[in-house]
């Protein structure tokens, strides 16, 4: 099996001078579906040019199936291989068919005419694609789906055993991106035809791909199952972008939720935000103050609580408690600290029971000690679950708290304050008595 | 079926074409009728004693037959050399004209009269081979010029084409100025005739044309793959390098074999294929006979008309294809934009 196989090794390469491939070390098992995600310009296509025998490599090799592409012959390595480029094919008084067929001439002599063979290898390629009802049409008058549909009906006609596509869903809708990735991975489990698949949308990258290598500055960041790829640290470092991970809940594939780009996080002009949540009440607040370019911390929460798993995604310092355990004493002590160090508390519309009274105590104290404290006003929930207590809590707070009936209101509240901030000559303190 | 389409209409038109000879044939200042043209040829061809079957025999052996066979084999290289340049640079606009190949082997071709080089090579003359040194270098550079990012577009394309002919063309002033005792051979050489037809001409012509139509149609699958782009074309199995040059050869080559023996004939190579394409669609092993056979009736009418219009004085042929070819050009400049 060792020689089996479209495998690169040590593959440095690239145009003229410049060098875009450093070191690549690649590898497409007969049968396999790998995907090849990266930033733009990580050298995605370049690796494609150079495992198609397009581009000759300066150092290291592309075998294919243990032979060197650059010993054989074009037309021999287009009898193995097939490669959908990107963008649409500029053929367009073509009919489908004879495009199709353009997908025997590696098979095909120079003089001879197309057999039965290819006849059936094209009507065979039209009908796994699903489009023998377009071969007569000219190819510039269909649409953009079915148009990728025609040149993946063409690589099919290579008969390959190999294929290579390289962005095959950019351009394309919802429902056509599925439809031709189902197509891809049909083709894959029911004819045995190894794919390579150079794709920007890393669900779908996840949830098609076996494996997957991850491309950044001519250089693998990453390779193997989509779970060990996609990680939040991997994604950082080769897209320079926070993502929110979780999981795909039909599937089981990792979900990937683009949060904002990292170089937006050090924000001199935000606020310090505590953000006392619990339960999930947080919701998309910890994303909007971010966003916003607030620093924001949270807690106290127990491990594996909605919103502890969210912060924590996000980046976000959590004040944390074992999973439901009462939140004690000893975080108090803490938790009064980290507020008394924000510029302001923001309350969610947490529910309080006798496990997390604490955090209610804590936020009653701060607004005694004249921090500025934000309550979100939440649907009509029952909020009290200690049986009188934490609302005898909330009703005291409600009297010294601002109160944000919404986002919206929220953000206003946040940036009223941010200005105010702005003309405060020190950190803390003095603003927090000009309101 | 599509075979046997295919089939039926390359034999259409080469009855087509060879009716349009005929009728050519008895075209002239003086007008001879089909049927004893007819009967002129099939005597000829059997090899019959030509003297006693009176002048008009004579007129149509000795004067039109090559003049007829020479126009079929300039007009079906120029139509080929143009299908070849709009197929290798995936651009509706290229012709010999455009690419600066007619250009490069007016300059071989006129340069070689001046001097009077007398050397050829394979027993032709210097003029059709300098032509041909000529157009091949002038369509390389126009090549090298107009491509960008591996594709060639349609704005590089015809200023590269204009800048190199331009600067070509002056020199074959230079060259006409500085000669003035080669001037009138020169000069009537350049308008484009087939006045001065005589079988050594049919013989170059037919020598270079058969050889780079066979090269073309050898390629015309890979030309379909071109037409999906150089990378497309590459992971289709063509090699796509060997292939261009090749390509740039053989279209340099029909280029030479109209240009060195009939002068400037202008926009054949632009509007044949074009035409057949409408009709037979993009695919080059129909597209390229095809426009051999439409480019090689469409010259040999045209030349029959050059004769006909000003009896007894006889139009250059390349004013009639000029004269209809201009106008064509803007059409297509108008409909298909500068995409």
């Amino acid at each position: 099996m060792n020689g089996h196989g479209l495998v690169a090794t040590g593959l440095v390469c690239g145009y003229d001078a410049r060098v875009i491939l450093k070191g690549v070390e690649f590898r497409l098992p007969p049968g396999d579906f790998v995907g090849v995600i990266g930033p733009n310009g990580a050298g995605k296509s370049t690796l494609f040019r150079a495992l198609s025998r397009v581009v000759r490599p300066w150092r290291g090799s592309v075998t294919l199936d243990g032979t060197d592409i650059w010993s054989m012959t074009p037309r021999q390595v287009a009898r193995k291989l097939a490669v959908v480029t990107q963008g649409a094919s500029p053929a367009a008084d073509f009919t489908v068919r004879d495009l199709v067929l353009l997908g025997r001439l590696p098979h095909l002599g120079r003089w001879q005419r197309e057999g039965p063979a290819d006849n059936a290898a094209v009507d065979h390629a039209l009908r796994i694609t699903g489009i023998s009802a377009l071969a007569d049409r000219l190819v510039g008058e269909l649409s953009g789906g079915e148009r990728q549909l025609v040149t993946v009906a063409q690589a099919l006609a290579q008969e390959p055993q190999y294929l290579l596509l390289d962005e095959p869903v950019a351009h394309l809708d919802l429902a056509h991106q599925l439809e031709v990735l189902d197509l891809v991975d049909r083709i894959c489990r029911e004819h045995g035809v190894a794919v390579c698949c150079i794709l920007h949308d890393l669900n779908l990258a996840a949830r098609y791909c076996r494996r997957m290598i991850m491309l950044r500055d001519g250089m693998v960041v990453a390779s193997g199952p989509p779970e060990e790829v996609l990680t939040p640290r991997n994604i950082r470092e080769a897209y320079g972008c926070e993502v929110l991970l979780g999981t795909n809940p039909l599937s089981g594939h990792p979900l990937v939720l683009p949060v904002r780009s990292a170089q937006a996080r050090p924000s001199r002009s935000g606020l310090h935000v505590h953000v006392v949540a619990g339960g999930g009440s947080a919701g998309p607040l910890f994303g909007l103050l971010l966003r916003e370019g607030h620093w924001v911390t949270t807690g106290v929460l127990n491990q594996g609580d909605g919103d502890w798993e969210r912060a924590r995604a996000l980046g976000i310092p959590v004040l944390e408690a074992p999973p439901f355990s009462h939140i004690g004493e000893s975080h108090r002590v803490q938790l009064e600290r980290w507020m008394r160090q924000s510029d302001v508390v923001v309350l969610a519309a947490v529910p309080f029971g006798p496990g997390n009274l604490v955090n209610l105590q804590a936020v009653l104290e701060a607004t005694r000690q004249g921090i500025p404290v934000i309550m979100m006003n939440g649907d009509s929930r029952e909020r009290d679950w200690t049986g009188g207590p934490a609302g005898k809590l909330l009703a005291e707070v409600a009297t010294v708290a601002e109160r944000a009936d919404s986002l919206e209101q929220l953000v206003q509240l946040l940036r009223s304050r941010t200005s105010a901030e702005g003309d405060a000559s020190s950190r803390g303190g003095s603003h927090r008595t000009s309101r | 079926m599509a075979k046997l389409r295919r089939t039926i209409l390359l034999i259409h038109l080469a009855v087509v074409t060879l009716l349009v000879g005929t009728l050519a044939l008895g075209v002239g200042a003086v007008a001879i009728p089909w049927i004893e043209v007819l009967g002129i040829l099939r005597r000829y061809l059997a090899g019959g004693p030509l003297e006693t079957a009176g002048p008009h025999a004579v007129i149509i052996t000795q004067w039109r037959l090559p003049r007829v066979i020479l126009g079929a084999v300039v007009g079906g290289s120029l139509a080929l050399a143009g299908a070849c340049f709009q197929g290798l640079f995936r651009n509706p606009m290229a012709d010999p004209y455009i690419v600066g190949s007619s250009a490069g082997a007016a300059l071989g071709a006129v340069a070689a009269m001046t001097f009077r080089w007398g050397w050829g090579i394979w027993g032709l003359g210097p003029v059709p081979v300098f032509a041909f040194l000529g157009a091949l270098l002038s369509v390389s550079t126009v090549y090298l010029l107009a491509r960008r990012g591996g594709r060639i577009a349609v704005v590089p394309l015809l200023l590269a084409g204009v800048a190199v002919s331009f600067f070509l063309s002056s020199i074959v002033s230079f060259l006409m100025i500085w000669n003035t005792r080669q001037l009138k051979p020169v000069v009537s050489w350049l308008m484009g005739g087939l006045g001065a037809a005589d079988w050594a001409r049919v013989k170059a012509a037919t020598g270079y044309g058969v050889v780079g139509a066979v090269v073309l149609l050898w390629h015309a699958r890979d030309l379909d793959a071109l037409a999906l782009g150089e990378e497309e074309a590459a992971h289709l199995g063509v090699d796509v390098e060997r292939t261009k040059r090749l390509l740039l050869l053989a279209g340099s080559l029909m280029t030479a074999a109209a240009v060195a023996t009939s002068g400037l004939i202008g926009f054949v190579g632009l509007m044949v294929p074009h035409l057949v394409r409408l009709v037979v669609g993009p695919g080059h092993r129909l597209l390229l006979p095809a426009s051999a056979m439409a480019g090689a009736s469409m010259l040999m009418a045209a030349d029959a008309l050059a004769r006909r219009v000003l009896v007894p004085a006889e139009l250059p042929v390349g004013v009639v294809t000029s004269f209809l070819g201009g106008p064509f050009f803007i059409y297509l400049l108008t409909r298909r934009g500068w995409r």
